[in-house]
């Protein structure tokens, strides 16, 4: 018997997932010595590869009022609850203002220094990330896009052969 | 279905709870839509049918008498400038201080008479290289007047300290009133004379496959503290899928809201629309304050701005709203370097003020230099015969400078002896 949690997880993220970006942060054979903070664990795997453990994760903690969101980019826990957190790196506005922009701010510097320690960013911040152009465009953002662009071709084509065939009507009538 | 007794509770509580605010002879709005009909002339309806008339003419770009009323009270506000602009540490220029810190920047007074400019400000580039001569800041010093009565007038400010009161002989007196005059320097420290920076229109990235993912552009600021603040990040994607950097409008605008500077809104106020009618009323000095807050002394409209203000002054002759004050220094330069001297040559005249009269001709030749006339200049010191070689050779309204020289010729003339007709 299966638990109903386990199939529902699957359902959420699909029985065939064709991408799956790694977790890890990987590292060199030996590199205990180069880190001096004694929380990070460097662990073997059974390939001989090491990556470092870390459950720190980089993710949008949602705060704001009703119908008027505002996410505040924060490092945290997996198990903390959405809104707690470690230590806050930026904000993220989701609605756009007067000049029809959405404004984001990020700390570069702690940035860099949790992903530097295996934090692991979540779908949403790593998009953003790579709409700033800190780091290269992210493999899942290209995809929907190109889903997108393909959609709205359908969309257009379908709607200019209905206004064709409405126009053939119009004249022939 | 509500039963009959809830019914009559609920409407009688309702009708409570609506009529807070009496508004006319019944208390409920109406909901109705007859307010559309021309045929209802009661005092709701025509009000009603005014507000969306406003709005309507509002949009399409009408001005109404309203705005003067807030043009004035905007141009009345007594901006607080801190009385020390800048200070000497450029480390405390060049720090954005966190959200909640107080912004009081207090200069120490420049010891070791370090007056170098180029130190105190972090842009110094764009610095007009003729206003950072010392001979130049000197004679805009000396040209600006110190009159402790306007320095030091009340503003609409609560005093942070109680007043003190000390029993003092005459000689202390003189000591503490001369140690103020000195003091009052710092009320004076000109705001810097700098030209129009360049435009940012650098290109970073270009990614098509990116076309029409989002509606609106974003927009990225760098956080990270102990930075420059020019030297900060701000990075736009735009929907096209195009990574540029900020213009400087933007930048503006970024860097008022994740660090901001002290009085400055990020959206500017309805008086720098429409100068003309804050000039009308003579508020000239709280205008150039305000502008000063909201504005970099590097943008255009700094530049365009200050430039309305001057030229309104020279064409009044209303030097004396300016003096001793701050933003005298300005005056002088722009006149001399982009216009002319005229109007504040006969200004001076007219007050009696000789010396300045000579200093200003001594600026003007500092800047615009002539191999022939400015030896001249160095060496006579009577300020009238300047005057002379001034008008004989650059002036642009010789006539009303020489009307205004009449009375001093006259006194010159006495203590010669001769008499000679003005020509």
């Amino acid at each position: 018997m299966v638990r109903l949690s386990r199939l529902l997880r699957l359902r959420k993220s699909g029985f065939d997932t064709p991408l799956r970006v790694s977790r890890f942060r990987y590292v060199a054979h030996g590199a205990n010595s180069l880190f001096q903070n004694a929380e990070v664990e460097v662990v073997e795997n059974f390939d001989g590869t090491c990556h470092l453990k870390s459950g720190n994760i980089i993710r949008l903690a949602l705060d704001g009022c009703t119908n008027r969101p505002f996410y505040r980019i924060v490092v945290s826990k997996r198990t903390d609850p959405r809104d707690c957190e470690m230590e806050q790196i930026g904000t993220f506005d989701p609605m756009p203002n007067m000049l029809n922009e959405k404004l984001c701010s990020i700390n570069f510097e702690r940035l860099k220094y949790h992903l530097a320690l295996g934090a692991h960013p979540v779908k949403s911040v790593r998009r953003l990330i790579g709409l700033s152009g800190f780091l290269p465009l992210d493999p899942t953002l290209l995809i929907f896009a190109e889903g997108l662009k393909r959609r709205r071709k359908i969309e257009e084509l379908i709607s200019s052969q209905g206004n064709a065939t409405e126009d053939d009507e119009s004249s022939n009538s | 279905m509500m039963s009959l007794r809830w019914r009559i509770l609920f409407s009688l509580s309702s009708r409570r709870l609506c009529r807070t605010v009496y508004s006319g002879p019944d208390g409920l709005p109406d909901f109705t839509r007859e307010y559309e009909k021309n045929t209802d002339t009661s005092w709701e309806a025509r009000k009603l049918k005014n507000i969306r008339q406003r709005v309507i003419d509002k949009e399409k770009g009408k001005k109404f008498e309203d705005l003067e009323k807030i043009v004035d009270d905007e141009a009345r506000r007594i901006a607080p400038l801190s009385h020390f602009i800048f200070s000497d540490d450029p480390a405390v220029c060049n720090k954005d201080l966190m959200l909640g810190q107080r912004m009081e920047i207090l200069g120490n007074p420049s010891s070791d008479g370090k007056n170098n400019i180029k130190e105190k400000y972090s842009k110094s580039s764009n610095l007009d290289p003729d206003f950072i001569r010392p001979e130049v800041q000197e004679i805009l010093k000396r040209i600006r007047g110190k009159d402790p009565k306007i320095i030091f007038k009340t503003k609409l400010e609560r005093n942070k300290e109680m007043p003190k009161i000390q029993l003092l002989s005459d000689e202390q007196l003189k000591q503490k009133y001369e140690e103020a005059l000195e003091a009052a320097e710092k009320f004076l420290e000109m705001p810097p004379v700098m030209t129009e920076r360049e435009p940012i229109d650098e290109e970073l990235a270009f990614d098509e496959k990116l076309d029409g993912y989002e509606h609106s552009s974003l927009v990225f600021t760098d956080i990270s503290e102990d930075l420059n603040r020019n030297e900060r990040f701000i990075v736009v994607r735009e929907t096209n899928g195009k990574l540029r950097k900020a213009t400087w409008e933007e930048r503006d605008r970024m860097l008022q809201i994740y660090f901001p500077k002290p009085q400055r809104d990020i959206l500017k106020p309805e008086l720098f629309d429409d100068l003309t009618i804050a000039l009308k009323k003579e508020f000239h000095e709280n205008v150039l304050q305000q502008i000063l807050i909201h504005f970099d002394p590097d943008s255009a409209n700094y530049i365009n701005l200050t430039k309305q203000v001057y030229d309104d002054i020279d064409e009044k002759g209303a030097f004396e709203l300016l003096r001793s004050t701050r933003f005298f220094g300005g005056l002088a330069f722009y006149l001399t370097k982009y216009k002319s001297i005229d109007n504040l040559l006969i200004y001076f005249l007219h007050s009696k003020l000789l010396e300045e009269a000579s200093d200003l001709i001594n600026l003007h030749y500092l800047i615009k230099p002539k191999s022939e006339v400015s030896q001249q200049i160095q060496d006579i010191d009577d300020a009238v015969e300047k005057v002379k070689i001034f008008v004989a050779n650059d002036a642009t309204n010789a006539r009303a400078i020489k009307l205004a020289l009449n009375p001093f010729l006259k006194s010159h003339q006495k203590r010669t002896g001769k008499q000679r007709s003005v020509q």
